[in-house]
């Protein structure tokens, strides 16, 4: 067991550095946009994912639980969504450009993970749920799809003022259509609000089960409704409200800045009851 | 009687060597191909020849045993074009052998068009080899060089840059477009003029898929014209603020001393559009859109300067790929150099092969009485085994020889002169 225990040190130790080889490849990619680059990107990237994916059944094999329940661990499992969503994405819609934007944030996430992480030995009765597992499977692949979206948003924002402003460059010619940006961000909105609203109902469920209320004014759920809240505005106000969608971008990378606020400062710096250990 | 020395002839005109009006006057279509092919490969000295014929070089490829072939085929190009000048032959470049495979392979790969790098050469290419060969006027020497020049068209586009970005004006207005737009066949397009760059811009908008086209024009008649040309619909000058409600794209083309739209016309629209992009681009001198109209939010305003910028950007990047194509170039050249080459020494190889054999056979006939039934067959195959076994090395070195061409004819001539090959036909 200790060998195992060891192993999955290892592996959390070598994981960030897979993530940023990849991550490079992105890079060279979308400086150079040559096939042989992106195709090593992709391989790369797909063999991380591999390898974490590796890492979290067998953390999960030998500590008896799924590694998401402090914030270092929920960041990993953050970078591991965004890495395989965007892999699905890259793979589905053949654009290999906006990889790298996607890549470098996941190879941030998993370092600061990989940095922090240490293995819990024994898991909080309280935490021992079925409701719980899935209320936090739903909070990250929100937060994935938001991070999605906020990406394709600053995406969009960069273009447009690229187009306005005549400047054809690396981004005029590497980024794909302002349409189809719009489109990636608008999809992984819907999807990121569909999986917070799930996430919020069944994390009141969960507090209802365990500490008997559904709702307290604990900083991170107040936060999670504020962040809710602002998505909901995002895909009501261009439609309702005919809002343009630069205003929008600019909404969206706002509310990815609340996301980022709630699992640091609000994780760390207040008393919420999400800090679980 | 022909030589038993074959040469291939490239013989053409193209944008560099004659003037648009000569070039016009020239060019073949499918069917006078067909005719000039049937005509061309009744002759003794030509064994394979194919037709290329687009906008800017008629070039005629031929594989023949004679070299001066030139006469022949001006000859038939006046029979099928007989209006041009006599003079006309002064504009037409002659390449022999390497020279000629290698301004083939150049020419797929986009190295000799007007436009450096333009696409289209290389399906041209395809289409007037299977013509000729639906013709039955190529074999294996041309269906070799044809095949190896697609597959250096193809190289050149996937490994380097060459073919990338717009080219053009007409062509930077659909690049920029497409940056805008994810799916140009959902797009609905408003061209104010019908002068030839609208024609144009709309040709290339209707290749991507575009095909929801209106068209106005102080002269309506043009219009209609241009209209019914690309298949789309001609409105009147009244019909302007109707359609700036619904369209996406914008192009202005028209021959205007004034602006034809107006930042207040944009402003008032802009209102009624709930904020859906609207895309302009000015391609008229004077300009046609006041340029204010580019402070307006989801309003994208592009002239003739910035599609310049664009167009010249990517030729500057077209231009560096040169060496990296040139590489691909010689690598397919030496391909066909070495096919080639082997095509010269293979009827030695067969010659010396069939001497030697005759010669054993020869032998085995006046020692057969000696021998028994049995015995013949063991001894044929030893004589078999072992004239494969001495021609093994020097049909190895023929090979290199004749990779190394004038060193390696030398030799390759010294060869035959010591064995006495090749004199059937002298």
């Amino acid at each position: 067991m200790d060998k195992l225990a060891n192993l999955v040190s290892v592996v959390r130790i070598v994981l960030p550095f897979f993530y940023w080889f990849s991550g490079i490849f992105y890079f060279v990619y979308f400086l150079k946009k040559k096939p042989k680059h992106g195709k090593v990107a992709s391989l790369s990237l797909l063999l991380t994912i591999i390898l974490h994916t590796f890492y979290l059944v067998l953390k999960g094999v030998i500590f008896k639980y799924f590694p998401i329940i402090n914030v270092f661990e929920a960041f990993s499992v953050l970078a591991f969504a965004i890495a395989i969503i965007y892999f699905i994405v890259e793979t589905t819609t053949k654009v290999g450009t906006t990889g790298i934007f996607m890549v470098l944030i996941v190879c941030l996430l998993q370092t600061i993970s990989s940095s922090f992480t240490v293995n819990m030995e024994t898991m909080p009765k309280i935490l021992k749920s079925n409701v719980l597992f899935f209320h936090t499977s739903s909070a990250i692949l929100a937060y994935t799809a938001f991070f999605m979206a906020t990406v394709y948003s600053t995406l969009f924002v960069t273009l447009f003022q690229n187009l306005k402003k005549s400047k054809f460059g690396l981004f005029f010619n590497r980024l794909p259509s302002l349409e189809a940006l719009d489109n990636m961000a608008n999809r992984s909105m819907v999807i990121g609000v569909f999986f917070m609203a799930l996430a919020i109902i069944l994390g009141s469920f969960w507090k209802k089960i365990q500490l008997g209320l559904f709702f307290d004014w604990d900083p991170k759920i107040i936060t999670a409704y504020f962040i809710f809240t602002i998505y909901i505005m995002i895909l009501l106000g261009k439609k309702v409200f005919h809002w343009s969608r630069v205003q929008l971008s600019y909404f969206a990378i706002v509310g990815f800045l609340l996301i980022i606020f709630s699992m640091t400062v609000v994780n760390f710096a207040t008393n919420s009851f999400h800090k679980f250990n | 009687m022909p030589s038993n020395k074959k040469h291939l002839t490239m013989l053409g005109v193209s944008h560099k060597t004659a003037p648009v009006e000569l070039r016009e006057m020239i060019a073949l279509n499918t069917e006078e191909s067909k005719t000039f092919l049937g005509k061309i490969i009744v002759y003794d000295s030509i064994s394979e020849c194919v037709v290329l014929s687009t906008c800017n070089r008629t070039e005629f490829y031929a594989y023949t045993h004679d070299g001066n072939i030139e006469e022949i085929i001006l000859k038939h190009v006046h029979e099928l074009k007989p209006q041009h000048s006599q003079t006309f032959s002064l504009h037409f470049e002659m390449l022999k052998n390497e020279e000629a495979a290698k301004h083939l392979l150049r020419v797929s790969a986009g190295l000799e068009s007007l436009l450096l790098g333009e696409p289209q050469i290389l399906g041209q290419i395809k289409e007037q080899y299977l013509d000729a060969a639906n013709s039955k006027t190529t074999d294996f020497f041309l269906n070799k060089l044809f095949n190896i020049a697609v597959k250096t068209g193809k190289r050149t586009r996937s490994e380097t840059k060459l073919g990338e970005g717009a080219g053009s004006i007409a062509l930077a207005t659909v690049e920029l477009s497409e940056k805008i737009f994810s799916d140009l066949s959902n797009l609905e397009v408003l061209v104010l003029g019908a002068g030839d760059t609208a024609e144009l811009t709309s040709m290339h908008l209707l290749k991507k898929g575009c095909n929801k086209i209106s068209i106005i024009n102080r002269t309506f008649e043009n219009a209609q014209a241009l209209a019914k040309k690309i298949d789309g619909k001609a409105f009147s000058w009244g019909d302007l603020p109707k359609l700036l409600k619904k369209v996406d794209l914008v192009i202005g083309s028209t021959a205007s001393p004034n602006f034809v739209i107006t930042h207040a016309m944009i402003e008032e629209i802009l209102k009624e559009r709930k904020n859906t992009s609207l895309f302009l681009i000015d391609i008229a001198v004077p300009r046609d859109f006041d340029p204010k109209i580019n402070d307006l939010e989801n309003v994208f305003l592009h002239g003739i300067d910035e599609l310049n910028k664009i167009v010249d950007a990517n030729l500057s990047l077209r231009k560096q790929q040169i060496p990296s194509v040139e590489k691909i170039i010689e690598e397919e050249l030496s391909v066909f150099k070495n096919f080639w080459n082997y095509q010269n020494i293979q009827p030695i190889i067969g010659e010396l092969k069939q001497k030697w054999n005759q010669l054993a056979q020869n032998q085995l006939v006046k020692h057969e009485k000696d021998l028994k039934n049995t015995d013949v067959e063991v001894v044929e195959k030893v004589i078999n085994a072992t004239i494969n076994k001495i021609l093994q090395d020097p049909v190895k070195m023929m090979k290199n020889y004749s990779n190394g061409y004038l060193e390696g004819e030398s030799k390759i001539a010294l060869i035959k002169e010591l064995f006495s090959l090749g004199n059937e036909n002298e």
